[in-house]
């Protein structure tokens, strides 16, 4: 759990009823699996916190060394919530606003999975002018034996994530919800014909599919006011079934 | 960027290879993902069809039709055994299965995957109201090929009533491709496929080009339609720049 305690910050958790909601909220985020050395970045932060709680079902992890992270789960999607200090320089070094917002998403998933040690496969490493904004997988890299199929998004939408921010994808009328089996399968040929993955990947991809040995993930960059809001249910569901979602929270700064 | 006749020939081999490893692996495949398997394997005889097309074998890509619009019916199949959410893509299944149906001239296979769509589906468009407006063209090209004409305006009306916020020029097009069926209006035929292909056009990416975009699959699936209702649409009638998405020999 948290790595820092800021002196005398948690004294305020010490000070007895302070304010019926702050004390509801604070025991609601302990209910979650916080102590009070969690809680004290969220407040430092101004977090809500009641919000907080009740868009979360569990936490396992605070840290508030380098912005704050939080890690939870949310209707069995793990969910990590990466609050950004300072958002305009963040979009700045991930190559600024003459990018479209759909660049700087697969930029941020990009960075995302850089910081979790993985490295992309293909041509799926958010700086291939090429893929931006077209129909195919923004980002896959492999972890131990599971291939992971990521999808980036950037939206000024303040609310919970849900799968309308993923779009159905037409071609000659056929829709097909990004991140979906088939939306899937159809981006893997779709790509392995562009050359932008090898057709070797592309098999492996295609079967590993089939043997449910792929995991979906989704990067949202958040450019809204600060909030709470994590994900809602119809992420999970089966044929979507996106197991993890990173949440970056930047402000409201484009 | 053009596709070569050798490269055609590559890919033909690598989607017949795929398949091979589909039915290699079929004991594998977790349950809930054989839906996935049939839809992977439409894809790959589609492919195996258009190339197969473009390289001068019509007889040949008839047959790889056929079993694309099989495939895409056994994924629908499969699919209801296991999962509600699937649902929603199954609107783009059908149509997969409806169009290849149509490409293999087989019109036995063509009224059996119009009849197919099962009346369980019927509440897609209040649950999924993203693909509403393809609900309804499919159902408006089903009620077409099975002559329910009073079926295709209501699926159509349908359709333009949501376009007007949509906006798709493909539905505008596909509209004014079906009003020329339902007049017998060659030249409200013509302008719909015309529009098709342009929306077609328009949607290439960058690279080489892909089987999906190297043909027009709903405009040719169009053009084949006009013809079984009686509506000849000559080459000259398709503006210059969108002929080459129209392989020409399927219509021998």
């Amino acid at each position: 759990m948290g790595k820092h305690v800021i002196p005398h910050a948690s004294d305020i958790l010490n000070l007895g009823v302070v304010d019926e909601i702050f004390d509801y909220s604070i025991s609601l985020l302990k209910s979650k699996g916080l102590s009070n050395e969690d809680i004290i970045p969220l407040l430092i932060r101004d977090i809500p916190l009641k919000e907080l709680g009740n868009n979360v079902d569990s936490i396992s992890h605070v840290d508030g060394v380098d912005g704050l992270v939080i890690r939870a789960a949310r209707f069995g999607i793990n969910t990590e919530v990466r609050y950004i200090d300072n958002g305009a320089q963040f979009i700045s070094d991930l190559g600024g606003t003459s990018l479209s917002k759909g660049e700087l998403g697969e930029r941020a998933a990009y960075w995302v999975v850089q910081e979790k040690g993985f490295q992309p496969l293909g041509a799926t490493d958010g700086f291939f002018k090429d893929l931006a904004n077209q129909e195919g997988i923004d980002l896959i890299y492999k972890d131990g034996e599971t291939f992971v199929i990521m999808e980036a998004k950037f939206t000024s939408t303040a609310g919970n994530v849900g799968k309308g921010i993923l779009s159905t994808m037409e071609i000659a009328g056929q829709p097909a919800r990004q991140m979906d089996d088939r939306w899937i399968d159809d981006a893997i040929i779709r790509m392995d014909e562009k050359g932008l993955i090898s057709s070797d990947l592309a098999d492996q991809l295609k079967a590993a599919v089939l043997a449910g040995e792929i995991r979906k993930e989704l990067v949202v960059v958040q450019n809204a006011p600060i909030n709470a809001k994590t994900v809602v249910e119809s992420l999970a569901e089966t044929g979507l079934g996106i197991e993890n979602v990173d949440l970056i929270k930047i402000g409201e700064v484009i | 960027m053009i596709v070569s006749e050798d490269e055609m020939k590559n890919r033909i081999e690598k989607n017949l290879k795929t398949l091979d490893m589909y039915k290699s692996m079929w004991d594998k495949i977790i349950p809930g993902k054989i839906a996935t398997a049939y839809h992977s394997m439409a894809l790959e005889s589609r492919g195996i069809a258009i190339y197969t097309l473009l390289l001068g074998n019509r007889e040949e890509s008839i047959e790889w039709f056929e079993q694309a619009a099989h495939n895409y019916l056994k994924c629908t199949e499969s699919s209801m055994e296991y999962y509600h959410s699937y649902l929603e893509s199954d609107v783009g299944v059908y149509l997969g299965a409806l169009y290849m149906s149509i490409f293999s001239g087989n019109t036995d296979l063509m009224t059996e995957v119009a009849n197919e769509m099962p009346k369980k589906h019927a509440d897609i468009p209040e649950k999924f109201p993203d693909v509403a407006i393809n609900f309804y063209y499919l159902k408006a090209l089903e009620s077409l090929i099975l002559d329910k004409l009073d079926d295709v305006s209501n699926f159509t009306k349908k359709v333009a009533e949501i376009n007007k916020t949509k906006k798709s020029d493909f539905f505008e097009g596909a509209l004014r491709f079906i009003e020329g069926i339902q007049t017998s209006d060659a030249n409200a035929v013509k302008e719909g496929v015309n529009k098709d292909l342009k929306v077609h056009k328009k949607r290439i990416t960058k690279g080489l080009l892909t089987a999906d975009e190297l043909v027009d699959i709903s405009g040719c699936a169009f053009l084949l339609l006009a013809r079984d209702k009686g509506i000849e649409i000559k080459p000259s009638d398709i503006e210059e720049k969108y002929r080459e998405y129209i392989p020409w020999n399927l219509f021998e």
